[in-house]
């Protein structure tokens, strides 16, 4: 259930970013997470709205962006998308893929009151 | 993406959820009345700021530090036991020990006469930067040693929070399933080097050794193993190698 830890770390920055700004209500948060980061998005779209509302952000929207990944494979050099560790290589089959990316795990930007 | 059935074109996915009323917010930011700001800040970014700071910390004084992580019951306390009885002539070694609850591996730990410093979680699930920061500021570490973080039995969150470690060592006992490596790749992943432990009672199970390295091969092609038990001490030469090569590459 790290979800927990992170949603606490999501609203603590924004918090921060906030406050920074003058911001008198934070509107929107835009959140990046990569589909290898190991991270459940509905859990800690969950987690942050229940934080937020305990910290004042009830009416916040938390937005949750998923990105994907690159496989490389490093058998035949083929590049294709990749959603989790377990890919194949969709050209000759090899499971000695790299992968690149997809472990993005961000806050992009907040949309904020003056 | 498809407004009305979130259906998708491949490109990612967007989950968003409407407050009511507010649903029409981007028709304010023509008025100037609200504005978005550009972040892109890492979520762990203050985990990753001290974990990069407990690394240059231990880097500095030639401290080679191990993140242990499996489930729970898997023989990591008793890895280490063995691990610091047969070494301690050669190497000094430091534990932190983090569990939920209970100073019973420090207890397990600290009879063996290594230092070692207990980290209560008490709900949380993992270990984190911060509290290795404070376990180590707690700790009497010696110049060129071994530090080990046996993590919180848990094979799913210890696999995101950076402690400072300079590689995490994944540990899989044969009494557990040898599709592990496939039902939890994120740790498996983001592991170094793979220890298959319990291996005295493979002759009464139906683990098998090689299946479980190829799974864990396809969701990490460059994991290292060593089969070992530390019961019995087969295998514990090869561990034991394995810490001094990269204790000494500590030195390059």
């Amino acid at each position: 259930m790290h979800e927990m830890s992170l949603a606490l770390s999501i609203v603590e920055q924004t918090r921060e970013a906030a406050t920074r700004e003058g911001a008198v209500r934070i509107l929107e948060v835009e959140i990046e997470v990569g589909c290898l980061a190991g991270v459940l998005a509905d859990s800690l779209q969950f987690c942050l709205e229940a934080v937020g509302k305990d910290d004042g952000l009830a009416d916040t929207i938390f937005r949750i962006t998923e990105v994907g990944a690159t496989g490389n494979c490093r058998v035949c050099a083929a590049t294709f998308p990749a959603d989790s560790f377990l890919v194949l290589c969709p050209s000759c089959a090899s499971d000695d893929v790299s992968l690149n990316g997809g472990r993005e795990l961000k806050i992009r930007s907040l949309t904020i009151e003056d | 993406m498809c407004d009305s059935c979130g259906c998708d074109d491949g490109s990612g996915v967007t989950i968003t959820r409407l407050v009511p009323g507010l649903a029409d917010h981007h028709h304010h930011h023509q008025h100037h009345k609200f504005r978005t700001i550009t972040l892109e800040t890492e979520v762990l970014a203050k985990n990753d700021a001290l974990a990069a700071r407990n690394r240059e910390y231990l880097r500095r004084r030639k401290i080679l530090a191990l993140n242990l992580v499996s489930s729970p019951g898997s023989g990591k306390t008793t890895i280490l036991e063995r691990t610091i009885r047969d070494l301690r002539g050669e190497l000094a070694m430091a534990v932190i020990e983090g569990d939920q609850q209970t100073r019973r591996d420090a207890e397990r730990i600290s009879a063996t006469g290594a230092e070692v410093v207990q980290v209560n979680t008490g709900a949380g699930c993992h270990l984190d930067s911060q509290m290795v920061a404070r376990a180590i500021e707690q700790l009497e570490l010696h110049d060129d040693s071994l530090l080990f973080i046996e993590n919180v039995g848990n094979l799913v969150c210890p696999a995101m929070f950076d402690l400072g470690e300079a590689a995490k060592v994944v540990i899989i006992s044969v009494t557990e399933g040898e599709d592990k490596p496939q039902k939890y790749p994120h740790m498996f992943r983001a592991a170094t080097l793979c220890l298959i432990n319990k291996t005295d009672l493979l002759p009464y199970l139906r683990f098998d050794v090689t299946a479980c390295r190829e799974m864990a091969a396809q969701v990490n092609p460059d994991l290292e193993f060593i089969e070992l038990s530390a019961v019995s001490g087969e295998g514990v030469g090869r561990w034991y190698d394995w810490l001094r090569q990269h204790r000494e590459g500590l030195n390059t």
